[in-house]
């Protein structure tokens, strides 16, 4: 096989046809879609996703799955959202945020690799406890009056681009190197691919699962910041179903639901694909409600043409 | 012959531990359930069910989900008829889905009242409405088009599709449109019950519509999330955000221009009299058209309407920069 149609027969391949396919005819359809404010919406509201995508990927590439991100988000939220309010400084919050949520991860990634308990049974524990944890902070009333001044991290532009995609960029760049080029992050596809042989040839299997829910922890939380600046207003469900929109970018991105196979670059167009169909559906004012349809055939389309192409590779 | 003893030993204790707590009990247990907890404006009807509870004597239990989700609402309910309480009053997220455990409720002997939001219409014992839903609609669409100067294009930010009584309100908006003939609604969107969400769905919007000059947020998530999105957008002065939201949410926005004035009616005595009315029936009262009655404890006088089993707490409250700040829900 050439390089060429080495790329071509790749899923991210196809999902970027996708979006310069739907981009055209959302473009030409509607005299909107092109517009630089659009644009910067579209980007603006798929950064969250896209910057725990990250380690979602990786987390799926494991083979395992982690449900809590949306409540460690919500967390996260919380805890800088206080902060902001009180008028800390935004930097005081980022750190803070990525902390809640990095503990939250390594609490996650070792009941997995330690208890032994399966990922999505663990996640969903935590999913419920850190929700309940949330209501008990905020006791039933939201968090809002954010000053202006602290949001910049949420609100700001660099370039005409805004900053939670210039940050989600930066992320994704290093952790594709990482994941591609660095030991821990082959040996994070070993441990999706074949356990067995990866602990045979000197892989840590344990570390290696604690070190990506880690991450995904730690990211979730940083999105939540960016959340809580973006926003201004943090209410007790904050975040709920974040973990889903996660998830399907990663799915559609290529990563495989089985693990083993998966790029962050790959769920940076899934999360585009999927932000892209809402927004386009807004513009052309297709009623509201087949929104979920389109995107819950997508997916299975998408996971369907991953088993038969398995199916015809296996042949 | 020993069996039979044990048989008997055995149904008198069950007898026994069922009928203590009946005997145990001498205040009423009234529950509701919003559609959601955590909210500002359900907390704000648990604040006036608490009120009215400790002014009355009764005993009020506050529980439902944590999103507006129409099978754990269900659950809910099913746990409060296992546990035996005299009352339950419930905000429907579904008017329909809700009916099969309303009536379950109801063959157990347990008085059954809507509140917030009407359902199973055929089931329940009571509607404790908050104004009623005509005047609702024409009130937010009058504000509306006070605000836009009777003129151009606007939207409707909605939060769950089934919920019956926003969508009550909107039938009745457009029923007002038609008062309005230079003003047009370009589309209606769904953002559930998620500020993030609505803030997200405002700016598509105010994106896809160039001519947009208002919005509507029909629910108290979605109103301050239209208003934070029409303050993101820089669009404060061309598009005007209005809706029906509670007063500490919607205070920024009436503050920063985003919003002039919205619409609402006092959630603390809604709840107040959510539980006033339960005690009523309970104590084997009846509800007669025509009479203003007299609530202790809440700021207007309701009235009943025999016709639709509704008691009304009083028309809506429209709310702006003069009196934003004189409430605390």
């Amino acid at each position: 096989m050439t390089n060429f149609q080495r790329i071509v027969r790749r899923r991210e391949f196809t999902v970027l046809i996708l979006i310069l396919i739907l981009g055209a005819i959302f473009s030409f359809t509607t005299e909107r879609f092109l517009s630089v404010s659009n644009i910067s919406n579209l980007l603006l509201q798929l950064s969250g996703v896209a910057i725990t995508a990250i380690g979602m990927t990786m987390v799926i590439i494991t083979g395992g799955i982690d449900v809590s991100a949306g409540s460690t988000l919500g967390m996260a939220c919380v805890v800088s959202g206080y902060l902001l309010l009180g008028g800390y400084s935004p930097f005081l919050a980022l750190v803070l945020a990525v902390l809640v949520g990095l503990g939250i991860g390594l609490v996650n990634g070792t009941i997995i690799a330690w208890g032994g308990i399966p990922p999505i049974i663990a996640t969903l524990g935590m999913m419920n406890l850190i929700r309940a944890l949330m209501f008990q902070t905020l006791g039933g009333t939201w968090i809002s009056g954010i000053p202006p001044g602290s949001r910049t991290i949420g609100l700001g532009k660099w370039l005409g681009i805004p900053i939670p995609m210039w940050i989600a960029a930066f992320l994704i760049a290093i952790f594709s190197y990482f994941l591609s080029y660095r030991p821990l992050g082959r040996h994070v596809y070993a441990v999706g691919n074949n356990p067995e042989a990866a602990r045979v040839s000197g892989v840590n299997l344990k570390s290696t699962v604690v070190f990506v829910y880690a991450l995904t922890g730690a990211l979730a939380g940083f999105a939540g910041l960016i959340n809580a600046a973006r926003t201004g207003i943090v209410q007790t469900n904050t975040g709920m179903g974040f973990e889903l929109d996660v998830i399907a970018a990663v799915v559609l991105g290529g990563t495989s639901a089985l693990g083993g196979r998966g790029t962050i670059i790959g769920s940076l167009l899934g999360a585009f694909l999927v932000g892209i169909i809402k927004n386009g559906m807004v513009l052309l004012n297709v009623p509201a409600l087949s929104e979920g349809l389109v995107i819950g055939v997508l997916i299975i389309i998408s996971v369907l043409a991953d088993i038969i192409r398995a199916r015809g590779e296996a042949r | 012959m020993k069996r039979y003893h044990f048989l008997l030993v055995l149904a008198l204790a069950f007898l026994l531990v069922f009928t203590l707590p009946v005997f145990a009990q001498d205040k009423y247990k009234i529950a509701f359930v919003p559609k959601l907890v955590g909210i500002p404006y359900f907390n704000a009807m648990e604040a006036g069910g608490k009120k009215a509870a400790e002014d009355l004597g009764v005993e009020f239990i506050y529980t439902g989900p944590v999103t507006a989700d129409v099978a754990k609402q269900i659950e809910t309910i099913d746990n409060l008829i296992t546990q035996g309480v005299d009352a339950i009053a419930v905000a429907p997220n579904d008017p329909a889905a809700i009916t099969p455990v309303l009536e379950k409720a109801k063959e157990r002997g347990i008085l059954v009242l809507t509140s917030d939001t009407d359902g199973a219409q055929e089931v329940r014992d009571l509607f404790v409405n908050q104004a009623i839903e005509r005047e609702i609609g024409y009130t937010t669409m009058d504000e509306l088009a006070k605000a836009m100067d009777y003129e151009g294009e606007f939207a409707i930010v909605s939060c769950g599709p089934t919920a019956w009584n926003l969508n009550t309100w909107i039938l009745y908006e457009l029923e007002r449109l038609a008062e309005y003939p230079n003003m047009k609604l370009v589309t209606i969107r769904y953002a559930e019950e998620d500020v993030q969400l609505a803030i997200n769905v405002a700016l598509d919007l105010i994106n896809a519509f160039p001519n947009l000059k208002g919005i509507i947020g029909q629910c108290s998530t979605s109103a301050p999330g239209v208003a934070e999105a029409v303050t993101q957008a820089g669009k404060i002065g061309q598009i005007v955000a209005t809706g029906v939201s509670v007063p500490s949410m919607m205070a920024p926005y009436v503050k920063n221009g985003a919003v002039k004035s919205f619409v609402l009616w006092n959630p603390v005595d809604l709840g107040y009299l959510t539980v006033w009315a339960a005690k009523y029936l309970l104590d084997g009262n009846q509800f007669e058209e025509g009479i203003e009655y007299e609530v202790p404890g809440i700021s207007t006088k309701p009235r009943y309407v025999a016709e639709s089993k509704m008691l009304i707490l009083g028309p809506p409250m429209v709310f702006d920069a003069s009196n934003v700040d004189n409430f605390d829900f």
